[in-house]
């Protein structure tokens, strides 16, 4: 089990994040191991240790929350070779394996410390395969292991629903969840309602938290596929990172903050704008439930907002699109448009569309708002 | 402190949240009404953003000095008509589909390859004609649970609309379920959606990329109202600033105080103020709901978890609420049968005493194995509507 930092914030608040990612499977197509009777046509991937790292290591060298200051990471990631996270100032930590065993330890110890005040953020991700008929099961690097005691093929495996029900037990008070994952359900399944395989924490009738914030983020919506370019971070951890940075923060209490209010909707907008073309679809989806609003990160300044801006016609190929405060060109664009480019939130002077010196159109609504964008030039 | 006022011409109730940013970007909303929404602000420019009940944004850029300044707002483009008062049953133009409409019934996926064939038949070109029931083409009935019986009720002429068929139904206080048969070799399955308004509007299209084997048929049952289209659409697209804005003002005032007009719509907004949060803006709303509507299985379902999550539960009349829900058959909603399955879960698990909900809990799983859970309105595939599709292959 790796902890990557513990900062032991002891008893003030602090944020814990918990980082599983799976990519060897040692019993599914082309994995080492015993393969299973049958894989469920599922294979190796890629990117889920390309994912989880990546979201390790932003939380590690971005994340800022001055009311839960960063205190823990816990994170086993299943590749080949050994992922190893970047820890700013430290050396490389090589990173434990994906297995039900080590997934069930490091939830533990993450468990134990969200649940510690609650004023905690409880941060927990996984990339990797999931299967879902009622509820989403997601699987271990040893998923379909033989010698189970009792044979059980769902032992290296948890119940994704039912871990978010039992979570209403920790007292921790902002739990995000990122589900990066198919939610396909096989013909091969008909009869798996996943009601058997066990969660990481039992749902429990009493002493639940009623006050908790709990978005779920999936990256795709059930029986859907979840996709990512080939050996690189996923779509949906893309678009989460680029969120979570960026475009997912609103203005509160005099800084930028990234809420369970404002999140959703900057990851789906970035999802959304990035289908289409030779580009399946993937439609992330929003579950879970809140009671009010809880933060997961301030930004230093403005964030960058995706602006899309379109032209009756398209202007010459030396045109540039320019975001100007003044005579400050904040941001800019090359070319005939129409545009697409990051610009920092802000109240801007004029969007114009200039040649040389000649400006050849604008509009007059320079006002850059979260989480997008979109104009025309006239 | 000067004053931005804002004004409907013709808008309906409900059809807009309205954003107000001043330079630093600190928002402040409220729904737009047929009363002036009013913003007190310092002088300086402000946007004015609104997010109109189809999905579209519009803003305006306004300077403020003195006392202020009075927008009024229009659609031009669109003028969606009144919504039904309480009390009454009025028959609005259809509201749309909050979101694009997907494929998301994969009848080889959910009922094995034995369907492949079929599937790809009902690929075919739809005949002109679209009301032509041929061998080809899904049938349809319209069911309706009186006594907890499931009896069949005449369903009137479809609509063509583009490729496919629009029935618009107006429902008595009762579950309905809207079924789509598919004719196979082997025998037939049928797909039962639950109907989630007094009004619901029923598209049967084919699905998007239908020559794709495995895509066939995409039956949507949507309520016949623009807010609560809106309402849905917010949440869909995660935009829960917006949602807690209009959920309260419109659903809970509009709906839930109603008695006899909409109690699915009632529900449906209740399940997002529990979602949301705002329990206290429920009230007792909820019992109210479990009392006079009878019949409906949301009811209780909504009063079990809003007492789950207060401060100190009543578990024996949380238990009692959840037990009659399932009485009463499965939730018009999804998100109905999930939060029963949940809570009849919790109580089967209790270390501290035996509830008895054992048959309770299987009678909800029975059909939960069979369900549709992308379908945010209970559909489930099955023989008939109490024989859901597991327990024709157990």
């Amino acid at each position: 089990v790796t902890t990557v930092i513990d900062r032991g914030s002891g008893s003030e608040p602090g944020t814990h994040v918990l980082v599983i990612g799976v990519g060897t499977y040692d019993h599914l197509l082309g994995g080492t191991g015993t393969m299973l009777d049958n894989p469920f046509g599922l294979r190796q991937l890629g990117s889920p240790p390309i994912s989880a790292r990546s979201f390790a290591e932003w939380v590690l060298r971005e994340l800022t929350n001055p009311a839960a200051p960063l205190a823990t990471v816990e994170a086993v990631i299943s590749s080949d070779p050994t992922t190893e996270v970047a820890v700013p100032g430290a050396a490389p930590v090589p990173v434990e394996a994906a297995t039900m065993a080590n997934i069930r330890a490091a939830f533990d110890r993450w468990y134990a410390r969200a649940n510690a005040n609650p004023d905690n953020v409880a941060i927990f991700y996984h990339c990797g395969h999931g299967l879902e008929s009622s509820d989403l099961v997601l699987l271990a690097q040893d998923f379909g292991a033989p010698g189970a005691d009792p044979p059980h093929l769902w032992t290296n495996a948890y119940n994704f629903h039912r871990t978010y029900r039992g979570m209403a037990r920790c007292k921790a008070n902002a739990q995000f969840f990122f589900i990066d994952a198919c939610r396909q359900v096989s013909a091969d399944l008909l009869e798996f309602d996943g009601l058997h395989v066990l969660p990481l924490i039992d749902p429990r009738l009493r002493g639940l938290n009623n006050r908790r914030d709990a978005p779920i983020l999936y990256a795709a919506a059930r029986e859907e596929k979840a996709f990512a370019p080939r050996d690189r971070t996923s779509r949906f951890t893309e678009a989460l990172l680029q969120a979570l940075q960026g475009n997912g923060a609103r203005r509160s209490e005099g800084a930028w903050r990234v809420s369970n209010i404002s999140l959703p909707e900057a990851v789906l907008q970035r999802m959304r704008r990035g289908s289409g073309g030779d580009v399946p679809v993937q439609v992330p989806r929003l579950d879970g439930e809140s009671a009010g609003t809880s933060y997961i990160h301030v930004l230093p300044g403005p964030p960058a907002v995706p602006a899309f801006v379109t032209v009756e016609h398209p202007y010459p190929p030396t045109t540039r699109l320019v975001f100007r405060r003044g005579t400050v060109a904040s941001a800019h664009a090359a070319g005939p448009g129409p545009w697409s480019l990051e610009v920092p939130a802000g109240v801007y002077d004029e969007v114009v569309a200039v040649d040389g010196d000649v400006a050849l159109g604008r509009t007059e609504d320079g006002w850059v708002v979260p989480p997008e964008y979109t104009e025309s030039i006239r | 402190m000067s004053r931005i006022e804002i004004r409907s011409l013709g808008v309906a109730v409900g059809s807009a949240v309205v954003e107000v940013f001043d330079e630093q970007q600190n928002v402040q909303r409220g729904m737009l009404t047929h009363e002036p929404l009013l913003f007190d602000v310092p002088e300086g420019s402000y946007l004015v953003q609104m997010s109109w009940a189809d999905g579209e944004r519009s803003r305006h850029v306004v300077d403020v000095s003195g006392a202020g300044v009075t927008l009024e707002l229009e659609r031009p483009d669109e003028s969606p008509a009144p919504s039904p008062e309480p009390g009454e049953r009025p028959h609005p133009p259809s509201a749309a589909a909050p979101y694009p409409l997907r494929p998301v019934v994969h009848l080889q996926q959910l009922l094995g390859r034995g369907l492949r064939r079929v599937v790809g038949r009902h690929d075919e070109p739809l005949p002109p004609g679209h009301g032509d029931r041929s061998e080809a083409q899904p049938t349809f009935a319209l069911w309706r649970r009186r006594e907890g019986v499931w009896e069949q009720q005449a369903l009137g002429d479809p609509i063509a609309v583009e490729e496919g068929l629009e029935f618009d139904l107006q429902l008595d206080d009762a579950l309905h379920l809207f079924e789509t048969k598919f004719e196979m070799e082997t025998g037939s399955v049928s797909q039962f959606a639950s109907l989630p308004a007094e009004r619901s509007v029923v598209t049967v299209q084919r699905a998007e990329g239908g020559a794709a084997p495995g895509s066939g048929w995409q039956v949507d049952a949507r309520t016949g109202n623009h807010e609560v289209e809106s309402l849905r659409a917010l949440v869909h697209e995660g935009r829960l600033d917006l949602a807690r804005v209009m959920a309260p003002e419109v659903m809970a005032e509009r709906f839930l105080q109603s008695k006899v007009a909409a109690p699915r719509i009632a529900a449906l907004g209740a399940y997002v103020l529990l979602r949301l949060g705002d329990l206290d803006r429920m009230h007792d709303w909820p019992d109210n709901l479990t009392n006079w509507m009878g019949w409906l299985p949301d009811g209780p379902v909504i009063a079990a978890w809003q007492r789950l999550r207060s401060e100190d539960p009543d578990y024996d009349q949380i238990r009692s609420l959840l037990v009659e829900a399932a009485r009463r058959g499965l939730p018009v909603y999804s998100e109905g049968v999930r939060l029963l399955k949940d809570g009849l879960e919790l109580f089967a698990a209790d270390e501290e005493r035996d509830w008895d909900v054992g048959e309770a809990l299987d009678e909800v799983n029975r059909y939960a194995r069979a369900l549709v859970w992308e379908k945010s309105e209970t559909t489930y595939f099955g023989q008939s509507p109490d024989e859901p599709l597991s327990t024709r292959r157990a």
